[in-house]
């Protein structure tokens, strides 16, 4: 069984979050509870046992969430890379988080898909964990902080892409096509990053326009009801007031000369 | 499907939080020709500086503004604000001016063919120009003079209704 606990680092920036909204250490506790059901069970790898598992931990969360649907592709995909990733325990504290939060996201799917990206590169990366950070943590600063980008970064896939192997069970619906879709997903977004960034680093330059050149006279529109009348002209003693009208039809343009720079 | 639909919506909803706001938000607008209720006026108030520093014609400036704005003979002219605001009859709103300055605008009445405004600049020492002007529908009116940096500001005023 393959653990992927949170690094120190990771686990100081969950309790930081506390204050926000985040119950980080439920969620932590739930996983820990996971774990040791797990160990109490089995140490074998079991399609039973994960359901056991899935199910106490639903109650556990107070029966809100249907995990079954999440718990059963995890199996699946599991199944399909080859057992080597323990995705249920990361399934588990997606559905814990996601609970936490609120339901506001729907954090299983997204770790699903990292879990699939992280077999894809090689498993080098524990992309599962820092997913689940970010968007906790994202979710928890009320969206400022755009973490999930800097970790979409890290599991794009680099180098040789493994290929995921065919469901062995009948119930392992979608896996090409989700890890099909996966590979858009990284194209899209590494498309988008990069429409992003040439926005926000565009260099604003003022490019100021020659008069002759920007002021067409056949477009200027001369109206006689530019011209105002003034009613009332008061102005401070320091001050010297001209009004003026450069051309008929222009504007009515009262100067104040001031002091004041 | 269900899960990858709500992956792109979680995408999406990134995209949108880290989208840059438009430089201009807030009190700019470049709405000039917006029309308000009918029981108001659209009054806007643009900030031109005019300098040497600098040449040429701030594109954003438009043509018969900048027809008349080169009267002064400064070999630059920029945009630097334009505010906004409705008004109905009565109604009053003071907008912040380049230099520490505040013009008070306030629609004394309006009709079907004129606007009474009252305009008001104040410097850092007091008010510099107390006056009340009768513009007509839609029509433009100019103060300028006060000095910035190394030009003055030029505060076109249009009353659109």
């Amino acid at each position: 069984m393959a653990e992927s606990l949170l690094t120190p680092a990771q686990l100081a920036l969950l309790e930081e979050t506390d204050g926000l909204r985040l119950a980080s250490t439920e969620a932590l506790a739930l996983r820990a509870l996971g774990v040791e059901l797990r160990d109490a069970l089995s140490g074998e790898v079991d399609v039973a046992d994960d359901v056991m598992l899935a199910i106490a931990l639903n109650d556990m969360v107070g029966g809100g969430v249907d995990v079954a649907d999440d718990v059963m592709l995890a199996i699946a995909l599991n199944d399909a890379v080859g057992s080597g990733i323990d995705v249920a325990d990361d399934v588990m504290l997606a559905i814990a988080l996601n609970d936490t939060v609120g339901g506001g996201i729907d954090v299983a799917d997204d770790v699903m898909l990292a879990i699939a990206l992280n077999d894809a590169v090689g498993g080098g990366i524990d992309v599962a964990d820092d997913v689940m950070l970010a968007i906790a943590l994202n979710d928890a600063v009320g969206g400022g902080v755009d973490m999930a980008d800097e970790v979409m970064d890290e599991i794009e896939p680099v180098g040789e892409v493994v290929q995921l192997r065919p469901a062995a069970r009948a119930s392992g619906p979608a896996i090409t096509s989700r890890w099909g879709a996966a590979g858009g997903i990284g194209v899209v977004f590494a498309m988008a990053a990069a429409v992003l960034f040439s926005i926000t680093n565009t260099p604003r330059a003022y490019q100021p326009v020659e008069i002759a050149a920007e002021v067409k006279p056949e477009s200027i529109q001369v109206a006689s009801f530019n011209e105002a009348e003034i009613e009332d002209l008061n102005t401070a003693d320091n001050a010297t007031v001209t009004v003026m009208q450069f051309d008929e039809g222009g504007p009515t343009i009262i100067l104040v000369s001031d002091s004041e720079g | 499907m269900r899960r990858f639909t709500s992956f792109f919506v979680f995408l999406f909803a990134l995209f949108v939080a880290a989208a840059p706001a438009p430089a201009l938000a807030g009190n700019l607008s470049h709405d000039a020709d917006r029309r308000p209720a009918s029981s108001k006026a659209h009054i806007t108030v643009s900030v031109v500086h005019a300098t040497d520093s600098e040449s040429g014609m701030d594109p954003a400036i438009s043509p018969s503004m900048a027809s008349q704005l080169r009267y002064f003979n400064r070999k630059g002219y920029r945009l630097l604000s334009t505010q906004s605001t409705d008004l109905a009859a009565g109604g009053s709103e003071q907008f912040s001016i380049e230099g520490g300055r505040t013009l008070t605008i306030t629609l004394e009445s309006k009709d079907s063919e004129h606007a009474r405004v009252r305009v008001q600049l104040e410097g850092k020492k007091g008010v510099l120009l107390d006056t009340t002007v009768k513009i007509n529908r839609d029509g433009t009116f100019m103060v300028g003079g006060p000095k910035y940096k190394d030009g003055e500001l030029y505060l076109p005023l249009k009353v659109s209704y």
